[in-house]
């Protein structure tokens, strides 16, 4: 099999294609000074090249295919890890007879879901009793966008003052 | 005859540049035993404010000034879900409410605060429908005028926009500040990372819930390695001995670890329908029972831009003055960083005026 097909080759290669770059980058920005220059002076000015070289170097890395795989693969190794603790603690708790993050989550999904079906009924109903008072004329037609809104009810006004 | 060898002897120069430094490091580090009590007294926003509204965790403050307001149309500051707003007010002379709050504006700044894991669920429509709505009827109510002038920084550039064209009978004049709207461009890393090729947001959120604020600062934090984990300290150390250096960057460090997680649902929202399928400027983008068409914006936009900006690329802002129905549209684009547009001292002398006197015209 050859190393072509081989993502971690890829990816070890690139790795070190990026430190050799980095490496003769580096070597380079070195050179380009002049020893007449004064030290501190001089030191800064190596010291920006160097920096200009790496910063090059590890964009060029960070845009380069295996390291985008490489960060996917690491990923889904914590997700896994992170699925993996969860059905632990899942277990452990439910053994225990306490209740776990799932059950939360479908208790409020199942919420969801009825604060969705009745948002629907009540938009119906809305547009129904617009229909109504369109064509009866005593009503001013509701407005449509009421029963849509999802929001938590408004915090009391300049209850809690607070000077910062 | 001595005097002048020693200063043309590149030899005895770099001895005597060696010894000087060992002299300046021994200051440098004198000064590390204060810099616990200098973190301490780090503030985390100038400006007097007062919270004015509530709605967990969010809270709405307002820049309250000791003569009547000279405009009409109180301000709204909209802050990104992953940091907190301070960043706006982080220090006198560098801060983007006291623009404002000394021309004359009612200045609002809302704080999302941080999302437990009971907001894990909580969508972009819960946000933008919900708690912005919420927050700009406050303010209405509050001031008794039927719209209110909006700034949104970088994601809350992006939700202020959203809010403008679901609900434009609400607002005046709409200021976005870095905001991301087309995110066809892979000039930013993040664009580039959170592609569906090597990105799986679903899985990620279902095993996560929110997405954490350690997850989201590597991501920063790795946009710019070199700087961020090399040129940054060593900067640090070498200014260790000065004190007004210390001090900004104390405050701007304490900011940029100051992160918060974002929820869940939004986190999968965003990335999904914006960075991966980029459906605000197609038009598509659901958010409640309705999609997002960025035409019905027909106030005001000021759109500004950040040259050098490595989160929020200009590609990815520019093309929103194209897509909105108004038609008094103006841009700046500024020579800045995403965070030096707010804070730093060419956009505090040269942007934030002319921003100024931009909204001062239409309020």
């Amino acid at each position: 099999m050859s190393d072509a097909s081989n993502p971690s080759s890829d990816q070890t290669t690139a790795f070190a294609k990026m430190w050799t770059d980095t490496c003769s980058k580096l070597m380079q920005a070195a050179m380009t000074f002049s020893p007449e220059t004064a030290p501190p002076e001089l030191l800064r000015q190596i010291r920006a090249g160097l920096m200009q070289a790496l910063t090059h170097s590890w964009e060029e890395f960070l845009r380069s295919p295996q390291f985008l795989e490489a960060s996917k693969q690491m990923m889904e190794q914590a997700v896994a890890f992170r699925k993996m603790s969860a059905d632990l603690l899942t277990k452990a708790r439910h053994a225990t007879e306490g209740a776990t993050r799932d059950d939360v989550e479908s208790l409020r999904a199942a919420l969801e879901r009825v604060e969705s079906r009745l948002a629907d009924q009540m938009e119906a109903l809305s547009t129904q009793v617009s229909q109504l008072a369109e064509r009866t004329g005593q009503f001013a037609p509701a407005p449509k966008t009421a029963a849509r809104k999802r929001a938590p009810a408004k915090g009391p006004v300049g209850k809690r003052r607070r000077q910062t | 005859m001595l005097a002048n060898q020693e200063q043309t002897n590149p030899w005895v120069e770099w001895q005597q540049a060696c010894v000087m430094e060992q002299f300046r490091q021994f200051r440098r580090i004198s000064r590390l035993p204060f810099l616990a009590e200098k973190m301490e007294r780090v503030k985390k926003g100038v400006t007097p404010s007062e919270v004015v509204y509530e709605e967990r965790p969010l809270k709405l403050l307002h820049y309250p000034t000791a003569t009547p307001p000279r405009y009409k149309t109180p301000l709204v500051f909209v802050f990104a879900l992953v940091n907190r707003p301070y960043i706006l007010d982080l220090k006198v002379g560098r801060s983007v409410v006291s623009h404002f709050v000394q021309a004359g504006f009612d200045t609002y700044l809302i704080d999302w605060g941080a999302p437990s894991e009971a907001d894990r669920g909580r969508t972009m429509s819960d946000y933008v429908n919900g708690s912005l709505g919420n927050v700009v009827d406050f303010v209405r109510d509050l001031r008794g005028v039927p719209r209110v002038s909006v700034l949104g920084y970088c994601m809350g550039g992006t939700l202020s926009a959203i809010f403008t064209a679901l609900h434009p009978e609400k607002v005046k004049n709409l200021m976005l500040l870095a905001a991301g709207i087309d995110f066809a461009t892979r000039e930013g890393l993040l664009n580039l990372w959170s592609d569906a090729k090597y990105f799986n947001v679903d899985e990620f959120v279902d095993a996560f819930g929110n997405c954490p604020a350690e997850f989201l600062q590597s991501s920063f934090l790795l946009l710019k390695p070199v700087q961020n984990l090399l040129e940054k300290p060593i900067n640090f150390l070498e200014n260790l001995d000065n004190d007004q250096f210390v001090e900004d960057f104390l405050t701007m460090e304490t900011w940029l670890n100051d992160n918060i997680a974002v929820p869940g649902e939004v986190f999968r929202e965003f990335v999904k329908y914006l960075y991966q399928q980029n459906l605000l400027v197609q038009g598509g983008l659901p958010i409640g029972r309705k999609k997002v068409n960025l035409r019905r914006i027909t106030c005001p936009v000021m759109n500004i831009m950040a040259q050098e900006d490595d989160l929020v690329p200009c590609a990815q802002s520019a093309p929103f003055n194209d897509l909105v129905g108004s038609t008094d549209r103006a841009s700046i684009v500024a020579p800045a960083g995403h965070i030096g547009l707010a804070i730093g001292s060419k956009a505090q002398r040269e942007v934030w005026p002319q921003v100024v006197r931009w909204l001062a015209a239409r309020s």
